[in-house]
């Protein structure tokens, strides 16, 4: 997984599978990156094949994080088997997701 | 990770340990064996997330002591059907029938959702040693359209199919007879008939030659043999306490560790094991079944021929029918100790009723004759019964009886004899008739229920100053003159109900100025302390103190009353004690 800051931006990248494995890491790197000023993290699962139930609960983890601090949570371009299973779970109606192609 | 290679084309068998990183190696596994056998991505997919969520809570539920075993996983694609089976050590859970989305900002609780989105069919097996989740999907029709071409790779793989439809058929079979059998049960099957029943079919179903189910029995902590198959075996109840025998016993061992005891060449068992001879050259074993971490009994199931060794899934249906059947069990005896315990208290109600409404409320006296009754009931219902009936002309009709036995059906009985007593009360006067005719008409019910009573029959004969006695089988009646000189009347017969033309003889005593004691075995049966009985002869001392004494008939009811009590000193009645004083008066009150 990569990590970098943009603005006001935390983008999370190169994350190929989110899984009971490794999703509680990804969340607390996230949440211990998060700094003053900063009002969206950017999910992006545009290379992700694979999302369980532990991955979206760290997703709705980060996106409550998120909202106390007044900010947001996005998804970008999620594979078609993720976007199924965000759909699948209903968690579309939660998260901002972002197609950029 | 480990895993076996597949036993053909599209089965494999993982074993994970208990670990979320082993989780996330097996689903990688897992899609390669889906793959292979040419399921969709799609298809691919979606079991992937099934299997991830079905290992990930079998990893995070785990018992904290079972961490170190396996989590097995068995993958199954036929060419209609894919099944996967998770075989957890959790505490396990109520398999809900359609599992719902949590609230939308909770971080979990989605993953029975998942898996039964994903899935056509999924059961949770819930077992004492683990449970199994079981998971089916028919496949898309793709891969269900198989080409006919007739090529040797095509035969292979027709044949590969072939074993495993016949492997699927075998597990659906075990699933159906359970719920056939579950069916059964609720219909409310007496399980003594059903057990063996349900163990030859699941012989037949796992490949074994033979069972030995045994239950619990708490009371004395021993292992019973309640089924078994072989004919020429048999085994005695073996003690759950390792001290009294050689603790190997496999089914001790299974009973006592609370886990599977396997038995083969490798691993022989004791020659002395009560199985030694089931097991000899063979392989098996001994299978604990819990309800609740009570143990219900053990299931020892084995097979002749040491070299077919049991396969997993064979295991696996045996291990589950047997928790299974330990859970119908437990629940049959739970149900059985309620009805027990229900019908008991209600039996012992009505008998006490039943009791209470036989004895006269008070004895009537005659102009001859003055009476005093006495009862005490024991903690169980007993079947004494005592009734006087004045019969004009100052005569008067005494009986006293006592049914063999105790509780409903004593009373039962003595309620009979009642009503036969006052049907025919124009016999009193002929008492040795009187029985014969009691006995002719109670002879088929007593003698169909294995009882019998013991009665006497007493007519004061009022004019004629005489007292006329029959006796069936009962203790004799005590006559005191009035010089205190006592005499036991034994005019003999047997009881009632053994003989189905019985007779009986009649004893004639002058009863003017005498008194009597007509009265059932507890009396002279009454304890002290110690456990010795009471018997006659105080009871003739203290008769003949009171016919010298000229005392009132209350006066030695009451000393007779004295008597028992200061011989008991307290101690609880075992039976019921009935008896009824008669003194005779030295003349009419009426002239």
């Amino acid at each position: 997984m990569r990590m970098h800051f943009q603005d006001t931006t935390l983008a999370l990248s190169g994350i190929t599978e989110l899984n009971g494995a490794n999703s509680a890491v990804l969340r607390d790197e996230a949440r211990a990156a998060l700094r003053t000023g900063l009002t969206t993290i950017d999910v992006d699962l545009s290379e992700t094949r694979f999302v369980d139930s532990s991955g979206l609960g760290a997703l709705i983890a980060l996106h409550k994080t998120m909202c106390a601090r007044g900010g947001k949570l996005r998804i970008i371009d999620p594979t078609p088997s993720v976007q199924q299973i965000l759909e699948l779970t209903r968690l579309h109606r939660v998260f901002e997701i972002v197609k950029t192609t | 990770m480990s895993s076996t290679p597949p036993i053909f084309g599209g089965s494999c068998t993982l074993e994970l340990t208990c670990d979320l990183q082993a989780v996330a190696g097996s689903c990688g596994t897992a899609r390669d064996v889906f793959a292979r056998a040419d399921l969709t991505v799609a298809e691919t997919d979606a079991w992937e997330l099934v299997l991830s969520e079905a290992a990930n809570n079998a990893v995070r539920y785990c018992r904290p002591e079972a961490t170190d075993l396996a989590i097995r996983v068995d993958l199954l694609v036929t060419n209609e059907w894919v099944e996967v089976r998770v075989n957890d050590h959790t505490a396990g859970l109520d398999w809900p029938a359609e599992g719902e989305l949590p609230p939308d900002d909770s971080e979990s609780g989605r993953g029975i959702f998942l898996i039964q989105n994903l899935t056509d069919e999924s059961r949770y097996l819930r077992g004492s040693g683990g449970n199994c989740l079981v998971l089916r999907k028919r496949r898309s029709p793709r891969a269900a359209a198989a080409p006919r071409d007739e090529g040797e790779e095509l035969r292979d793989t027709r044949h590969t199919l072939d074993l495993m439809t016949e492997e699927l058929a075998s597990s659906y079979e075990s699933l159906s007879a359970i719920f056939r059998f579950t069916a059964e049960l609720q219909g409310g099957v007496d399980v003594e008939d059903f057990i063996p029943r349900w163990l030859g079919e699941l012989l037949a179903i796992t490949e074994s030659d033979w069972f030995v189910l045994r239950l619990s029995d708490t009371a004395t902590r021993r292992l019973r043999v309640v089924a078994s198959s072989a004919k020429d075996w048999s085994s005695g109840p073996i003690p759950l306490e390792a001290s009294s025998h050689p603790s190997d016993f496999v089914e001790v061992k299974a009973a006592s560790h609370h886990h599977d005891v396997w038995f083969d060449a490798a691993t022989p068992l004791s020659p002395t094991d009560p199985l030694a001879g089931l097991a000899r050259g063979g392989c098996g074993f001994a299978h604990p079944l819990f309800a609740e971490d009570a143990l219900v009994g053990v299931l020892s199931i084995g097979r002749r021929d040491g070299q077919r060794q049991f396969q997993a899934g064979q295991v696996n249906v045996i291990q589950t029918f047997g928790d299974f059947l330990g859970l119908q069990v437990r629940n049959t005896q739970l149900l059985e100790e309620q009805v027990r315990s229900q019908v008991n208290t209600r039996d012992l109600e009505i008998a006490s009723n039943l009791q209470r409404a036989l004895l006269p409320e008070r004895l009537p006296s005659v102009a001859r004759a003055t009476l005093c009754g006495y009862y005490r009931s024991a903690r169980e219902i007993g079947g004494d019964y005592y009734d006087a009936l004045p019969m004009g002309d100052g005569d008067m009709l005494l009986v006293v009886a006592d049914v063999m036995g105790k509780g409903l059906p004593a009373a039962l009985f003595a309620f009979m004899f009642r009503s036969l007593v006052r049907a025919r009360r124009d016999l009193a006067s002929r008492p040795a008739e009187f029985l014969a005719w009691l006995n002719q008409n109670l002879f088929q019910e007593l003698d169909r229920a294995e009882m019998f009573i013991t009665a006497q029959i007493a007519f004061l004969d009022s004019g004629r100053g005489e007292i006329r006695v029959a006796n069936a089988g009962h203790p004799p009646m005590l006559f005191a003159s009035p010089s205190g000189k006592v005499t036991e009347i034994t005019a003999g017969g047997p009881p009632l109900g053994i003989l189905a033309a019985a007779t009986f003889d009649e004893t004639t005593q002058a009863c003017t100025g005498a008194r009597a004691l007509l009265f059932t075995d507890g009396l002279i049966e009454a304890r002290d302390p110690e456990g010795v009985l009471l018997g006659l002869d105080p009871i003739k001392s203290q008769l003949a103190i009171a016919a010298r004494s000229g005392e009132t008939c209350e006066a030695t009811h009451s000393r007779l009353v004295g008597l028992l009590h200061a011989f008991e000193k307290g101690s609880p009645p075992a039976d019921d004690t009935a008896f009824i004083v008669i003194v005779g008066k030295e003349t009419s009150e009426h002239g």
